[in-house]
């Protein structure tokens, strides 16, 4: 092991730096070195002629270039750069003197290619890479760069690779952009820093950006950006720099944020996996998130808070659940050794994703394919969560301190190949010198410490580009979880990095930047444009902004929005979680877990109750919400950077036919008749309501034709009266005898239900105008921001 | 479309985004844009769709398919076993062996063994390819079933049906491309239809569920609650007209995609329940499947759905023969005679499928796989149970340009384990892939930072079971 990190430790990439810019000839040989020669002399030389802990046999040490040119007890050297013949060591492997048979086994001997490299490497000089003088040369605080070499690549030094190919390869800089410091522009901006970036790419694209949107048009905008609900009538009014100031305060801000903040952490009430067991303080880090971002805590301490609240005195549990937020096994099938790998591997994985943008679970079982990431890397990351231990008590998850365990790097991620221990570290690749200190209670402290640090490259990079995509529904990278050689390269660079710096220098608060944003020109534009099949021509993805990118509403949005319309919507903050209506046959089938039968899903009996905002419905893992999952939903097992709004039909299945959005259309109805006397006003009303403005003549006069056909439907057809079931028998066969057995479950929240109107308590005249509101609900305009 | 452009498509993590959208129906897009349009396969391949009859619990190769006779002449005798649950894991036990509880005979012009347990599957051994020495990963449900479906068994990856409309797209617009017949909620449940990371438009539908009858099966929500047909065109011609003025006033292409996924689904929503409706089908087609009879008439219909599916160019198509049980259906523990049971249930709705088929000329670019997430040991458990066997078991196909009339490989000389022309589910999937004319190496997807296949690392394409 010694002589490994003698070989691996500073050698190596200062043989990368040692090989800038040389002759032809000198980086061939260079390059035989650390591909073929050093892992041959690992391979060969090593056991006898290499290890500190043994003794160095025939007094030849050959851990560094000094030791072979001064060669072993023979007096002679056993290297004489230039004259393979003259080298002992390359004279011995040919084992044509007896006297000098190296290795000395006959297994053990060397190959003709083997011998014909070891010929070559002497031949060209037999540069060896090693030098701890260099390090000193090494700049700034990307890690160990190289200098590019002729053709434009670079080195980076890391910590032990899996092997010298790895540690020595060479990497296009611009795929390493997000490892290098935020890089001021050469030309700064001239007025909003925005807008200025923005516009000079459009000027050079030789684009007109689109005009301001309409103050009604920003309302909407912003109130679903700021809050995910839709504006009041009141907010309609105001000019979008007063209304960005009242909805940044507003409390739903905190709900509108956390909800992307939960995307990305995998927010759910249960551990998924077989047993899915509840987490009943779960609710508790989401109140946590909701308060951190309507109290506009600096980012950097909202970082150190989840990873290392307690360590740093900073904040309790709540913070830390972020650490457990991924599916968890814990069964009688499988061993703690195993749920705490699981553990350790997402642990890591998350930090990565969530805080610095990089999935580290490539490095899981070899060294990262594409990345300066090694296999070292990741497990040193584990080392820092060896001591950090959770436990369930009473239903609550509880962090503490145990005697850290050693963390082993695992040959091809298996727990059955360990290769050896590793002492807690960070990416090596951001910290070429920087430890981490032994101490187990104060790991995560210094991992936090560094990812919320002004100096780390990533971290302000990756939430500004997360606010951005937020707003613009699209990051300026377009992978905010992936700021990796695969992932999207940043459209606009030096804004990116303007608004990293910016955000640092203003307290990392996160209300600023939504503010810096949202003032915007670009933020501010319109959908319309009188070029625009000149704009899609030109730029067909949309990232040079000429135009405001239109979305469809997330699957929270469109419930609450509906809630909202229905005048049903309970706005409480925080709290545990509800249990939403589900579609009955979902609620009703059959769960299973661990061969036993869970008892159906019942929603709260308290209308109220269940009319609370999406975000705070609980998430089963293993139970599916279809009207939430229809309209792309993301699961809560993998991390999510971006919603995904692919248009299905089944969600004009879902919107259309589904009990969710019939019954708030009946309610919508049923208000309007006991609000406005007449049908014209009705239908004012519902306009109001869903669209926030008056039917033009020609709506009016189809809503009102809609009204008066679906009244004929309906007078004739009057609805049959449906109950709810008091209990549901569930079925389940018997292996044993293969019966099948029956279990009954009395569905005890159903017997207090207090169902939502149903079409036979209203009239056919209300039922009709209903129609009219499930048109509107299932509109365009309703269902989408522009 | 090459797989360059497929790739230039996609975006990493749930964010397919409004580059799907826009590219889904929009007015700029082409249709070629359309995640879902047709594409040529990459490779030529004879089959156009799978329809995939999953036999839930692991049937009994020993039993069904895997004559051996050694296993009958060894009968109570011990066998050396190693355990492979976790409990045993490594321990070595004595176990009886037990011979098939049903007899064998030899079919067809082909001769090839089955036993008296699928007399109606028997009549087609000459269309099928049986594959003698698969084995999988996982040793519990849970795991192999996920597996089976996604190539992995405790992940989440996208299931083989997604994968394969994401390679083809559909041949029917107004019909999804991976449709999924009574699934199961439990072993793996909805991620054995999933789309995991692929974009949405690939994930499974769902028709009814495992433990409802199959005359009941249909689309969620596909029926509106109300209102008749006629009278509900009144009402999306209202919302279309609506929309439409929006698209017209701003211009966008999200909007364009939302009025073509109601025109979409306006189609689906008139032409579905009439492919999912049985009623239409002659007495004599109703009769064969077996529908009507107590033991067949779920999966008679099930089958027969599957067959109208497939007639109108749906692409993966999964037949699952499941409930919501602790122990899935064929995985008998302890009762070996009720296998007849599930025999009886799927026999001659099989045996129907494979004839409908071939009269109506589908067989021909039709790939049919039978199989289950695993075989069964062939020594006892308990007194007359057998238990899980990822070791070595039995599937077969048919059509899609395999070779009939054929087996391939074998398991030892009393079916424990694969050991000739060993064929992993890897290797599978990655057959049934080039069959659809796909390469299991370059349909990839770029998720995470690393591009994804349905055969992760593994996988060879078996060519000695193409014809």
């Amino acid at each position: 092991m010694t002589f490994l990190r003698h070989l691996f430790l500073p050698g190596l990439l200062l043989g990368a730096l040692a090989a800038e810019r040389v002759p032809d000839s000198k980086t061939e040989a260079t390059r035989l070195f650390t591909e073929k020669i050093r892992p041959l002399f690992l391979d060969k030389c090593a056991g006898c002629h290499g290890d500190r802990a043994k003794k160095i046999k025939g007094e030849l040490d050959m851990r560094t270039l000094a030791g072979l040119l001064k060669g072993g007890e023979s007096g002679d050297p056993a290297l004489v750069p230039g004259s393979p013949d003259k080298s002992l060591l390359y004279l011995s492997v040919l084992w044509s003197d007896p006297d000098f048979e190296m290795p000395p086994k006959e297994n053990d001997r060397l190959n003709k290619q083997q011998i014909a490299d070891l010929r070559r490497w002497i031949e060209l000089g037999a540069p060896w890479v090693d030098g701890p003088s260099k390090i000193a040369e090494i700049k700034g605080s990307l890690g160990a760069w190289s200098e590019p070499d002729s053709e434009g690549l670079v080195r980076v030094k890391l910590t032990p690779a899996e092997n010298d190919t790895w540690a020595n390869r060479e990497y296009d800089p611009a795929n390493l952009w997000a490892f290098r410091s935020p890089q001021k522009s050469s030309s700064p901006p001239k007025g909003h820093p925005i807008d200025s970036f923005i516009n000079r790419r459009l000027a050079k694209a030789n684009l007109t950006p689109a005009s301001r949107a309409s103050n009604t048009t920003l309302a909407r905008r912003l109130s679903f950006t700021l809050t995910g609900l839709p504006p009041t009538t009141p907010q309609l009014e105001k000019s979008p720099a007063d209304l960005i100031d009242e909805l940044l305060i507003s409390p739903h801000h905190g709900e509108r944020i956390a909800q992307q903040w939960l995307d990305v952490t995998r927010y759910a009430d249960s551990n998924g996996f077989a047993r899915d067991d509840l987490r009943p303080d779960a609710h508790q880090y989401r109140s946590y998130v909701i308060d951190s971002f309507n109290a506009d805590k600096p980012f950097d301490r909202f970082i150190k808070e989840q990873i290392a609240g307690d360590e740093l005195k900073l904040a309790g549990q709540d913070a830390l659940s972020f650490l457990w937020m991924g599916p968890f096994e814990m069964t009688a099938m499988t061993s703690a050794v195993v749920a705490r790998q699981m553990w350790l591997d997402d642990v890591v994985n998350s930090v990565g994703v969530t805080f610095l943008g990089q999935e580290l679970r490539c490095a899981k079982c070899h060294d990262h394919k594409f990345d300066p990431i090694p296999t070292h890397d990741y497990y040193a990351l584990q080392a820092i969560f060896a001591s950090t231990k959770h436990h369930l008590n009473k239903g609550k998850y509880k962090i503490r301190h145990d005697k850290p365990e050693t963390i082993q790097i695992l040959k091809g991620g298996s727990l059955e190949s360990p290769t050896g221990p590793v002492a807690p570290g960070l990416l090596s690749a951001l910290t070429s010198t920087k430890k981490v200190a032994p101490n187990p209670t104060g790991r995560r402290a210094e991992l936090a410490e560094w990812i919320a640090s002004p100096d780390n490259s990533l971290t302000a990079r990756v939430i500004v580009n997360r606010v951005w995509a937020w707003h613009f529904g699209r990051g300026l990278v377009a992978t905010p979880n992936g700021f990796g050689s695969m992932g999207a390269k940043p459209s606009h660079p030096e804004l990116l990095d303007h608004l990293a710096t910016w955000f640092v220098e203003n307290g990392w608060s996160l209300k600023k930047l939504h503010r810096l944003i949202l003032t915007s020109e670009t933020w501010q534009r319109s959908a319309k444009h009188p070029e625009l099949q000149k704009i899609r021509e030109v730029d067909p993805d949309g990232t040079l902004l000429a135009t405001f990118p239109p979305r469809r509403l997330t699957a929270e949005e469109i419930r609450d929005s509906m809630l909202v319309a229905s005048g049903e919507l309970t706005r409480k903050i925080g709290g545990p979680s509800f249990y939403a209506e589900i579609n009955w046959e979902v609620a009703f089938q059959p769960r299973l877990a661990m061969g036993k039968v869970l008892p159906p899903y019942e929603p709260d009996p308290k209308r109220a109750d269940r009319n609370r905002r999406s975000l705070y419905a609980i998430r089963i893992r293993n139970l599916g919400h279809p009207l939430m999952e229809v309209l792309n939903r993301p699961p809560t097992e993998l991390s999510c950077e971006r919603r995904d709004e692919t248009t299905v039909v089944t969600q004009a299945f879902s919107l259309f036919h589904g009990e969710f959005s019939n019954e708030r259309a009946l309610a919508l109805a049923d208000q309007a008749v006991k609000n406005s006397p007449d049908l014209e006003s009705q239908i004012n009303h519902i306009f109001q309501q869903t669209l926030a403005r008056k039917p033009t003549p020609t709506e009016y006069q189809r809503s009102l034709s809609h009204v008066r056909e679906m009244l004929v439907h309906h007078k004739a057809n009057p609805p049959k009266k449906t109950e709810l079931p008091k209990e549901v028998t569930l079925t389940n066969v018997i292996e044993k005898t293969g019966e099948s057995a029956y279990t009954k479950f009395k569905l005890t929240r159903m017997a207090n239900y207090e169902r939502d109107l149903q079409p036979w308590q209203v009239d056919a005249q209300t039922r009709a105008l209903s129609e009219l509101c499930l048109v509107l609900l299932n509109s365009s305009e309703f269902l989408h921001v522009y | 479309m090459s797989h360059h452009r497929r790739q230039f498509l996609k975006s990493a993590g749930c964010g397919f985004g409004s580059l799907a959208l826009s590219s889904l129906l929009g007015s700029n897009a082409s249709a070629n844009n359309n995640p879902l349009s047709p594409k040529p396969p990459v490779l030529p391949g004879k089959a156009k769709r799978i329809i995939f009859l999953f036999m839930a619990g692991g049937p009994s190769h020993v039993d069904s398919f895997d004559y051996k006779p050694e296993l009958i002449k060894r009968d109570g005798q011990t066998f050396d076993f190693v355990g492979v649950r976790k409990q045993t894991f490594g321990k070595k036990s004595q176990r009886k062996l037990l011979k098939p509880l049903w007899d064998f005979k030899q079919h067809g012009q082909s001769g090839r063994w089955v036993s008296s347990l699928f007399p109606h599957i028997a009549k087609h051994v000459d269309d099928l390819c049986f594959i003698h020495s698969m084995h999988t990963e996982g040793v519990a449900h849970g795991p192999s079933t996920l597996f089976l479906h996604t190539g992995a068994t405790n992940l989440v990856r996208p299931s083989m049906g997604s994968w394969v409309t994401y390679g083809l797209g559909t041949e029917n617009e107004n019909l999804p491309g991976f449709v999924t017949i009574m699934p199961s909620a439990s072993k793996g449940g909805p991620r054995n239809y999933s789309n995991a990371f692929l974009p949405a438009i690939h994930q499974g539908t769902c028709v009814g569920r495992a433990g409802l009858p199959a005359s009941k099966a249909t689309i969620r929500n596909l029926k509106n609650p109300t209102l008749p047909p006629n009278t509900q065109k009144e009402q999306f011609d209202f919302l279309q007209q609506l929309n439409r003025q929006q698209a017209q006033t701003k211009n966008d292409q999200n909007l364009n995609a939302a009025i073509d996924s109601f025109d979409l689904a306006f189609r689906m929503q008139m032409n579905a329940p009439n492919i999912l409706d049985l009623s239409g089908e002659s007495e004599a087609t109703k009769t064969m499947y077996g529908i009507g009879e107590k033991a067949t008439d779920d999966y008679g219909r099930q089958c027969l759905m599957a067959r109208r599916l497939a007639e109108r160019g749906v692409r993966f198509i999964q037949v699952n023969y499941s409930d919501e049980s602790v122990n899935p259906r064929w995985d008998q523990h302890s009762d070996m005679p009720k296998h007849e049971v599930h025999a009886r249930a799927t026999d001659q709705p099989v045996a129907a499928l494979l004839q409908d088929l071939k009269q109506r000329g589908l067989l021909e670019d039709t790939l049919v796989w039978w199989g289950g997430e695993f075989g069964r040991t062939p020594f006892s458990q308990g007194k007359d149970g057998r238990d899980h066997n990822p070791r070595g078991f039995t599937t077969w196909l048919a059509g899609g340009g395999t070779k009939p009339g054929y087996a391939h490989g074998a398991t030892d000389e009393v079916g424990d384990t694969a050991v000739t022309d060993r064929l992993h589910m890897h290797d599978l999937h990655a057959t049934m892939l080039h069959l659809l004319g796909l390469d299991h190496e370059r349909l990839t997807y770029n998720y995470a930072g690393r591009d994804f296949r349905l055969t992760d690392v593994a996988g060879n394409v078996e060519k000695a079971i193409i014809s």
